[in-house]
């Protein structure tokens, strides 16, 4: 059975092999609304991570070496005002980070803290070998919540501008 | 169907009736039948047998002494197929020998004169050696793959939470992502080749010391240079650099 294995695993790696953001090559077997936030990614960027208001999430998938940093600016009335993202990895786990930041913008806390991989995943008719790169998304957004609220909870008086980033 | 699929096994395993179920052999075996790659999974208890002839396979050699037909394969993990000394330290010398030996009697284009069944055999056995001795040559592909039989798969492992790592991935990454002349490009390749390096041999000692788990750590850094090194050569190409 492991022989069975490896082999049809390593089979599907090739098929989608890993891309970065700064490359736009059209990628075969991808889904148009995959291409559409691989080659136009939405949000590229980071903020300020010692900022207050601005939560980070850094993730990354030991099964296909692919990273993921989203951040988020939360405004007073814990609205998020702005996201951002980095995305080092195939071209699913990068439109599923862009669509992310998309989907979180606008969205209270509380809101996105809601979002599921699968709603991404439907919206980027994601394979189910790369079902993982949604979880990755959703792994990023709660982590960046996680780091926000933990950032309101303790009492940081070193840095707390609006404007920086 | 079924037992016309196993009549054309030769069953003639002589197994205790304890042990039977085990074989793959045995009369009626369903997964012989939905996963033809489970016929390479043979039973090691039982001493091979012919499958055209019927003659007992001595020291599992690849062809019956009897009949000279090709035997299908039968070892059980790739270091077995190529006759290495299963360990993470593969002498890559010893392991090209064996390869190029193997084909060089397994080659299909070497049975174009025998029968359509050794045909067959011949294309899947040499498939499987091509798979072994590239997975066996990459020191990744074969940390992953001794993980493997150890029962640990990475592409079960969803998330990494040590920040620490990550930043310093993400960083690699940035300064790649952001390096403008070829100089740069070519210092940021030195630097994640001795970082895989130095992982190469950190991984050779935990699996010589059968710590499975610390190689399990050590294989997944490596994994992410890995994924840094494909990108490096990526950009390396773009900008046409050697």
């Amino acid at each position: 059975m492991s022989l069975f294995n490896t082999v049809s695993k390593k089979a599907c790696g090739n098929l989608l092999r890993s891309r970065t953001t700064s490359i736009s090559n059209p990628v075969l077997f991808y889904h148009p609304n995959v291409l559409d936030h691989y080659e136009n990614p939405r949000n590229v960027g980071s903020l300020d991570k010692n900022d207050k208001h601005v939560g980070t999430g850094l993730v990354g998938a030991p099964a296909c070496g692919d990273v993921m940093k989203l951040q988020i600016r939360v405004d007073e009335n814990g609205k998020i005002i702005d996201a951002k993202f980095k995305t080092f990895g195939c071209g699913s786990a990068i439109a599923s980070s862009s669509l992310a930041t998309e989907w979180v913008k606008g969205k209270t806390v509380e809101e996105a803290s809601k979002l599921k991989n699968t709603d991404i995943a439907k919206e980027l008719c994601l394979p189910p070998v790369k079902l993982h790169c949604s979880m990755l998304a959703e792994d990023a957004i709660k982590a960046a919540l996680s780091d926000y609220k933990i950032k309101q909870e303790s009492p940081d008086k070193e840095h707390d501008s609006k404007a920086s980033g | 169907m079924l037992t016309r699929v196993c009549s054309r096994l030769r069953i003639i395993c002589k197994l205790p009736e304890s042990q039977k179920k085990h074989c793959v052999y045995k009369k009626g075996c369903h997964r012989a039948l939905i996963y033809p790659t489970m016929l390479l999974d043979f039973c090691s208890k039982c001493a091979p047998h012919c499958w055209k002839c019927g003659s007992e396979i001595q020291n599992s050699t690849l062809f019956c002494s009897q009949c000279t037909t090709l035997q299908k394969p039968n070892e059980k993990n790739y270091f077995d197929i190529l006759g290495i000394e299963q360990s993470f330290e593969v002498k890559d010398k010893e392991l090209k020998t064996k390869y190029h030996k193997l084909q060089n009697v397994l080659h299909p284009d070497r049975f174009n004169a025998k029968n359509v069944e050794e045909r067959d055999i011949s294309e899947r056995y040499s498939a499987l050696v091509n798979k072994a001795y590239s997975t066996l040559l990459h020191p990744l592909a074969r940390g992953l793959y001794m993980l493997q039989l150890h029962g640990v798969n990475l592409d079960e492992e969803t998330r990494q939470s040590d920040p620490q790592f990550l930043a310093e991935i993400m960083q690699a990454n940035e300064e790649l992502a952001e390096a403008q002349h070829p100089e740069d490009v070519k210092e940021l390749d030195n630097a994640n080749r001795s970082t895989v390096e130095k992982l190469i041999r950190d991984a050779a000692r935990a699996f010589s010391t059968g710590d499975i788990d610390a190689a399990k750590k050590v294989l997944v850094k490596m994994k992410y240079y890995s994924s840094i090194g494909t990108r490096i050569k990526d950009m390396k190409q773009k900008i046409g650099i050697e």
